[in-house]
């Protein structure tokens, strides 16, 4: 399974995740992300994540100077910030079980279910 | 983290490409997607030990996507590939180029000549807005009156705003750009066309028109003589169509033809009013009458005079009577 396309719903809240307990610039995060495992994803996706982010209104931004390089622009989550991951974390969570069960096949019942849910497909 | 203190220029190009690939957003939105890109490119080729850049087009897609920014407008995918694949014609030639050194002094030699072209563009352009607009003659080079100046002047500044890469607001006045230059060359070709056959036209056949002429020389007056072999008065010649003869534009011309001078008195050819038709310039031999110098105009109250003619009288016809009198004969 392309694991790219399954990644794209999940960014904001993986990139939400990994800020959470510290700020980070562009690049930062990315090495973060693929730390954690996520090494599919493009930079340039993750930026773009970051502003859209940062539109709505869930992390804020810094700029920090450095000598004589390029300044870095750090991203820390807010208070909206957490409480969407929060509820991200949620959605996530019924979402993966949902997506367990159903893929872990499961005796009689469930697959009863897996059948009306294939004949709506 | 290391602390970068100097920021490759690879990447710095590739920074500032994938800005031109967003110049449709706003400056803030720009702004909010490539601020800190410097730095995050170059640590990531601190970490790749080189940098590994790829196509800023597809790199600033991927930025645009992931913001949820829509895709480049007009740009569809078609006209993508193509722009791509011109970058990439582009960056072979400049590759090819810089790796001459005679090559690239002809090269920055014709770059210097630039604002000749956008001059040149924009002179195009006036000229297919003549032809088609203002429905007048391509052949004119230069503006002849207020509207014409009014049309060229911003079509010059226009061209070499675009040639400086300015007032392109949108991404596809780009191909309005190069539209507008296929189109300036096109009617610049058309132009020198036109004038070459214009040239060639004035070289060979064209003459300001003459009334009469014979193997290419002006025929100014006509001496008629009679089968006896003197000289006939008051004759009138017409052509095979009826049509009376004239040696001057038109039998019933004004214009004094034939100016000469004489014993220091300047003479002209002069019609002779006396014909019923108004076929002034149809009777010949054509007479001479006095010209007033200073005002360059025919006294009319001298009399008009007979011109001396060639020959005083020819050889007659053979068979023929010779007069008894050496007295012209009127012909009719």
């Amino acid at each position: 399974m392309d694991t790219t396309q399954l990644l794209k719903g999940v960014l904001d809240v993986a990139v939400l995740a990994v800020i959470r307990d510290e700020d980070g610039y562009g690049y930062d995060i990315v090495r973060r992300l693929r730390a954690a495992g996520i090494d599919e994803i493009g930079d340039a996706s993750v930026y773009g994540t970051l502003r859209r982010l940062y539109a709505a209104g869930v992390v804020s931004t810094y700029v920090v100077p450095s000598d004589g390089g390029p300044h870095r622009k750090y991203y820390g989550i807010n208070n909206e910030g957490r409480s969407m991951l929060a509820a991200q974390r949620e959605s996530w969570h019924a979402f993966a079980t949902t997506m367990s069960d159903l893929l872990d096949e499961k005796p009689a019942p469930k697959t009863a279910r897996i059948r009306t849910l294939g004949e709506k497909a | 983290m290391t602390t970068t203190t100097f920021i490759d220029p690879l990447i710095l190009a590739f920074a500032e490409a994938v800005r031109l690939e967003l110049d449709d957003l706003s400056a803030e939105e720009i702004d909010d997607l490539t601020e800190g890109l410097e730095a995050d490119l170059s640590d990531q080729a601190a970490d790749a030990g080189a940098p590994s850049l790829g196509d800023p087009a597809e790199y600033a897609a991927e930025l645009r996507s992931a913001a949820g920014l829509p895709a480049r407008e007009t740009h569809g995918a078609k006209f993508e590939s193509v722009t791509a694949s011109w970058r990439g014609v582009r960056a072979a030639t400049g590759r090819v180029i810089h790796s001459n050194p005679a090559v690239a002094s002809v090269a920055r030699f014709l770059a210097s000549l630039r604002p000749v072209w956008w001059i040149a563009r924009g002179w195009g352009l006036f000229m297919g807005v003549q032809a088609v607009f203002l429905s007048r003659s391509i052949e004119h080079l230069l503006p002849r009156d207020i509207i014409d100046a009014a049309v060229l002047i911003p079509l010059l500044i226009l061209s070499v705003q675009w040639g400086r890469g300015k007032w392109m607001p949108r991404p596809w006045i780009r191909v309005v750009r190069v539209l507008a230059s296929l189109a300036a060359v096109a009617c610049m070709l058309l132009f020198v066309v036109v004038s070459v056959e214009a040239a060639r036209y004035t070289d060979v056949g064209y003459e300001e028109p003459v009334g009469l002429s014979y193997n290419d020389n002006r025929i100014t007056n006509i001496f008629a003589y009679g089968p006896d072999g003197e000289p006939l008065h008051d004759v009138r010649l017409f052509d095979q169509y009826g049509e009376p003869i004239s040696v001057v534009n038109g039998v019933e011309s004004n214009q004094y033809q034939e100016m000469f001078t004489m014993d220091d008195r300047a003479f002209a050819l002069v019609p002779n009013y006396s014909a019923p038709d108004g076929a002034f310039w149809n009777i010949y031999p054509l007479r001479k009458a006095m010209v007033n110098i200073g005002t360059g105009s025919v006294d009319l109250n001298q009399p008009a005079v007979d011109v001396d003619p060639p020959f005083a009288r020819v050889k007659p016809l053979q068979g023929s009577q010779p007069s008894p009198a050496s007295t012209p004969d009127p012909g009719r």
